[in-house]
């Protein structure tokens, strides 16, 4: 007998019982075969045909005296059987949506990456820095589904600083909680979830309770030259695929800026 | 309805109850066989997570009214060790990650609400949350319902005369 004869046995057994006493723990059953089937890797389709050939057979020794109260309580057994399947559907959907996301981002991030490679020439002009650092707190907001981004560094010993809000009418609150939070300097732990707002000792001066996650610009030899910060993720904290994603962002952005300054001196010298 | 229903999870056969108890409270809500079948299912998936990984805790079931919506909060918790990695834990299971995406994951996604507490050595409390959006017809019946004896609803200036 195969695994799937086990599983039509087990099946047929179960359901024979829930029609006679139709109670929860004969329902239960029905949860259990459907975890099962999961598990076991029975498909939709044989569930179809095993549960039709059950119900056949539940339905023979009556004939059709009692054949509505039968199929009643058979589909009220099928629901339960495949309330696991729901659980993988509802699942494989997440998962498609999340692979959407991340081919989204990965477009972005490419795109970002030429977009960041020629600027680096153009570092040098203040305009343009401005106009670059102010692309990659877009970016950075956008990929990560933040409400708000700002985005700080030093370029040839000046400090730049560009803000990138999801919803102008909220970005003077957005900037201001980023305000208070660069106030607080650098003893700030790398991701803070909104639940965890109150228990960080640098942040109990900062009234609203809101989810951060802050990513340094790091030169290759390890000199710090600016920051991402964002706040308040849609739908919850910010997760390990907004902290990687932020720290290739700074990672480009970084090299970007240490060949706008090797541009800068090459011109210098020549 | 009952304000509260308070179970104790310490075996397999305490979903039981619990499953029952959850399903007939969703029915008495007015949730389709369909919901309260969802609902059944989210809170053996919780209570099975007590039995295997802690051993012993408690559901508490407490039905939830608001204006528009009626709403089934489901609590289960425990006092084992923690979970360490909340995040992880919720997202195990996943498809991308290797797991069939049963257990607290499936839970989740059978639900509208969901949130986990978990501190190490503190226990674990999932709280999830069913909700039921009530249609205006339901809305104009229980109004009529609450009006005092006597009391007609207002009507326009002659609009009764023909």
């Amino acid at each position: 007998v195969t695994a799937l004869g086990h599983y039509r046995s087990a099946y047929d057994a179960a359901l024979a019982q829930h029609v006679l006493r139709n109670d929860e723990a004969t329902l239960n059953s029905g949860y259990e075969l459907g975890r099962r089937a999961v598990t076991d890797g029975v498909s939709a389709l044989d569930l179809a045909s095993i549960h039709h050939d059950a119900l056949k057979r539940s339905l023979e020794p009556d004939g059709l005296d009692n054949a509505s109260e039968i199929i009643d309580a058979a589909a009220t057994f099928l629901q339960e059987v495949l309330s696991a399947f729901e659980m993988i559907h509802r699942g494989y959907g997440e998962v498609t949506l999340q692979a959407a996301a991340e081919r989204r981002n990965a477009v972005m991030l490419r795109q970002l990456s030429t977009f960041l490679a020629d600027a680096s020439l153009a570092w040098s002009d203040s305009e343009a820095n401005a106009e670059v650092l102010r692309l990659v707190a877009e970016h950075a907001r956008e990929l990560t589904d933040a409400a708000c981004c700002v985005a700080t560094c030093s370029v040839a010993g000046r400090r730049l600083r560009a803000t990138s809000p999801d919803d102008e009418t909220e970005a003077g609150e957005q900037v201001g909680v980023l305000q208070q939070l660069e106030d607080v300097g650098d003893i700030l732990p790398r991701r803070v979830r909104r639940s965890e707002w109150r228990s960080v000792p640098s942040l109990r001066g900062v009234a609203t309770a809101v989810g951060v996650i802050t990513v340094p610009i790091v030169a290759l030899d390890g000199r710090r030259l600016g920051r991402l910060q964002l706040v308040d993720k849609k739908g919850g904290d910010f997760s390990d695929v907004d902290e990687a994603i932020l720290v290739h962002l700074a990672g480009m952005t970084a090299a970007s800026l240490e060949r706008s300054e090797l541009y800068r001196r090459e011109h210098v010298i020549t | 309805v009952p304000d509260e229903i308070r179970l104790l999870i310490a075996s397999d056969e305490d979903m039981l109850p619990a499953r029952a108890q959850g399903r007939e409270l969703a029915l008495q809500l007015g949730f389709s066989r369909t919901d309260a079948t969802l609902i059944a299912t989210a809170i053996s998936e919780i209570a099975r997570n007590i039995v295997v990984h802690v051993g012993s805790g408690e559901i508490t079931m407490t039905p939830v009214e608001e204006d528009a919506r009626y709403g089934l909060v489901i609590v289960a918790s425990d006092a084992g060790r923690g979970i360490d990695d909340v995040d992880a834990a919720l997202e195990h299971g996943y498809a991308s990650r290797g797991g069939l995406g049963l257990g607290l994951p499936g839970a989740r996604r059978l639900m509208d609400d969901f949130d986990v507490r978990s501190e190490r050595g503190e226990g674990t409390t999932v709280t999830m949350t069913k909700w039921r959006v009530r249609d205006e017809l339901e809305l104009l019946r229980e109004r009529r319902r609450k009006q005092p004896a006597g009391q007609k609803a207002h009507q326009p200036e002659g609009a009764d005369r023909g």
